[in-house]
């Protein structure tokens, strides 16, 4: 049996990018602008994690006009859901073998 | 948020607090429609006692699509969902209504609009990722059908639902409202 620490995903494992990941669980579209203030990260922080993890597969970027105005939008792909559902799996599978050994 | 996982319970946590607020988010959208719905719903009633009643729904349906349109133009939304399969929903619903209105004698119309309008806001609501509305509007619907094969007074019958229908779209969207403007941000004070 291997330890659940190992399916633990590298790419998302990092806390804003899973945070990405969990907002485009519940909405097909974020703002740009709405994951930076929820997320609390800087403009250039947040390019660089989008980044990461268009690189990856897990989401994609789209720029698009409202009204008059640009707008950058990302949006989450299948492959980007199922890794944040598989992660999160292993993280509980992490914190009840743990709670296991505490006992 | 920190930059390294260190506890797994914390991170956990935290991405349902992520989650809980995109969800706050949607709903800014979701209260929109449903409150132009509760006002329709609310003028099926009124317009019930009426002779002139029968053709209500003739006004207002395209009155409650452009009523939709007009709240929710201009809206930027934080986060939010595709648009198609709102818009086959909304269209399911028009297309079933108008098909019983044309099809159906005027006993059964009176209830066959509410079953349908219940389970369409259920869909809807289910969009939104928001169950409880999403089980409150199927639960409507499937009640109306139950109540239309019980109660022989139809047409009392059709006003009660109509009453119904306004509260719980005006509750709902009353609700959603609330949850929004707690979670969306830039609209409230002191959410961390």
């Amino acid at each position: 049996m291997t330890h659940p620490s190992r399916d633990l995903d590298g790419v998302i494992h990092q806390k804003n990018r899973l945070g990405i990941l969990a907002v485009l669980a519940e909405a097909d579209y974020a703002d740009f602008a709405y994951l930076k203030e929820i997320l609390d990260l800087t403009d250039g922080n947040l390019s660089r994690h989008l980044q990461v993890l268009e690189e990856a597969g897990l989401v994609v970027i789209e720029k698009d006009f409202q009204g008059k105005r640009p707008r950058t939008r990302a949006r989450s792909t299948r492959r980007g859901r199922k890794a944040l559902a598989d992660h999160l799996k292993a993280m509980q599978d992490l914190i009840n073998r743990v709670n296991k050994e505490k006992r | 948020m920190n930059e390294q996982l260190s506890n797994p319970d914390e991170i956990l946590a935290e991405i349902g607090r992520v989650r809980r607020l995109t969800r706050g988010a949607l709903a800014d959208g979701s209260w929109r429609y449903l409150a132009v719905w509760s006002v329709v719903f609310f003028g099926s009633w009124a317009t019930s006692f009426l002779p002139a009643g029968r053709y209500y729904w003739i006004v207002a349906l395209p009155a409650g699509y452009v009523g939709m349109w007009l709240m929710m133009r201009g809206q930027q939304p934080a986060a939010w969902n595709r648009d198609a399969p709102y818009w086959i929903t909304g269209a399911g619903i028009a297309v079933a209504n108008t098909a019983a209105g044309l099809l159906l004698p005027d006993e059964a119309i009176v209830v066959v609009v509410w079953v349908v309008n219940g389970l369409g806001f259920g869909v809807l609501s289910w969009l939104d990722r928001q169950p409880a509305a999403s089980g409150l509007f199927f639960g409507l619907g499937l009640a109306s059908g139950g109540l239309g094969l019980a109660v022989e007074d139809r047409f009392m019958l059709y006003s009660v639902l109509a009453l119904g229908f306004t509260l719980a779209t005006g509750g709902a969207g009353f609700t959603l409202w609330l949850w929004a403007r707690r979670h969306v941000p830039g609209q409230s004070q002191g959410r961390r």
